[in-house]
């Protein structure tokens, strides 16, 4: 039974972490996705999306090529802490946040997009700051798509096997996490495990996603 | 209009048996490289198709467990193959090579214990890969201190995280090194691991495939014998 635990703990820290990450960067960007009228607009829409048509086998690839220390990220990062980003808790965690970012970028985006753009003008209008307005008006509003942005890079996350499994190391206590635990449990036919993690797994998700509907069901009835 | 469709179903059904005259094998990584030079030789002597997977020695005795569909299984150690005869999945089972587990780096390598201190060096998953376990055995034994140990799910993954520079050194088979290029280093450990028996199984899916059957002998066979030996294994006398 404690065998199981360092990977669940390795899970659910990869997966708060990458989720407080993706929030702050998300939110500036969908903001900026949302509302403006740059030409660049699309490239960046593309370009965020990209992680969720990819197979996790071109992102693995690349980031081990870019985690290398012969290349200038590679050496930096060794320089800095004397280990490579490759077989780090680092390096998962960057790759965590390339590959869960178009699911809290959209659900910002869209609700950004759906709310606010009146309201905001109102405030501005009455003399409110534009971050006051940010603030006040369409954080507020859009509190359904930051819920919905964070529980899905939190079990998206969570939910991580091919990207893991190349530029982890699958070393355990560092970076094997709850879905190689599994491969590893099903490859050496230790059912027990597999079946405890991955009911785990799937009770847990299945929770999370009732939760978050449930949540949003109310929420889109009081805002009518 | 009946006649074409007639051909038709005709000719599928030819292509169907032509697709009859094929095995399909799983091979442990770390004789992939050799058996596709070992089924190409096959193919071109007896026109009949070889299809090969690969994985983990551990990864492929899960999978055919649980009915996965290979006529033969060449495995990286003596242990699987054994389990599969005693669970009544093997109609034969014979050794077909003995494999050389060797450290590779791109700085020297005269003390392989002294060279891993401090260092990252990559093997393959005990737990599902005999070269994994025959690296531990190895680093007990000279009594190393790498830096960190890092797990590839077998030694072809090991292979990418070394080349890529990720992993400064590597416990790799012997088989794998034409694959790295120039520039390496590599040691080799003989006689401080127990042997790497590396067995073959024609499993009970591939008895009534003659394709399967001619191929499981074919790796006995002088011929075989001699690639497997150029490929950087030990052939059984």
């Amino acid at each position: 039974m404690t065998g199981v635990w360092p990977a669940v703990l390795i899970s659910v820290n990869l997966a708060l972490a990458t989720t407080l990450i993706l929030i702050v960067l998300s939110l500036p960007l969908a903001w900026w996705l949302a509302t403006t009228r740059s030409p660049l607009r699309t490239v960046v829409e593309a370009l965020t999306t990209l992680p969720l048509v990819l197979p996790p086998t071109v992102l693995g690839f690349y980031l081990l090529i870019l985690f290398s220390p012969e290349t200038a990220l590679g050496a930096f990062w060794v320089r800095l802490t004397g280990e490579t980003l490759a077989f780090s808790f680092t390096g998962l965690l960057l790759a965590s946040c390339l590959y869960s970012l178009p699911f809290a970028v959209q659900p910002l985006q869209t609700a950004f997009a759906s709310s606010g753009m009146g309201a905001m003008q109102a405030a501005r209008s009455l003399g409110a700051t534009r971050s006051d307005a940010f603030r006040s008006i369409a954080l507020p509003l859009a509190r359904r798509g930051l819920l919905s942005a964070a529980v899905l890079s939190f079990a998206h996350t969570l939910g991580e096997f091919g990207v893991v499994l190349m530029v982890g190391g699958n070393i355990p206590g560092r970076t094997r996490v709850i879905s190689i635990e599994i491969f590893t449990a099903v490859e050496t036919l230790d059912y027990r495990t597999a079946h405890m993690l991955s009911g785990g797994l799937l009770a847990f998700s299945f929770a999370v996603l009732l939760i978050l509907y449930a949540l949003n069901g109310r929420a889109a009835r009081t805002l009518g | 209009m009946i006649r074409a469709g007639f051909l038709i179903l005709a000719a599928t059904f030819a292509a169907f048996s032509a697709r009859a005259e094929e095995a399909t094998v799983a091979v442990a990584a770390n004789f992939l490289t050799t058996a596709e030079t070992l089924a190409a030789a096959y193919e071109a002597a007896t026109g009949d198709r070889i299809v090969l997977a690969h994985g983990s020695t551990g990864r492929l005795y899960a999978q055919i467990a649980n009915g996965a569909p290979f006529d033969v299984f060449l495995a990286a150690d003596a242990a699987r193959p054994a389990a599969l005869e005693e669970a009544g999945r093997s109609a034969a089972r014979q050794t077909y090579a003995l494999g050389q587990l060797v450290l590779v780096a791109r700085t020297p390598l005269d003390d392989p214990a002294e060279a891993m201190t401090g260092r990252t060096v990559a093997l393959a998953d005990p737990a599902v890969a005999p070269y994994g376990v025959a690296a531990v055995e190895v680093l007990q034994r000279i009594g190393a201190t790498p830096g960190a140990l890092v797990h590839g799910d077998s030694v072809g993954q090991v292979a990418a995280l070394f080349t890529t520079g990720n992993a400064e050194m590597a416990f790799l088979a012997a088989s794998q090194l034409p694959l790295l290029g120039d520039d390496i280093q590599a040691a080799r450990f003989d006689g401080l691991y127990a042997p790497i028996v590396q067995d073959a199984v024609l499993l009970d899916r591939g008895t009534e495939n003659a394709v399967a059957r001619g191929f499981f002998d074919y790796l006995a066979g002088p011929a075989a014998a001699e690639m497997i030996r150029a490929a950087g294994y030990g052939v059984p006398e």
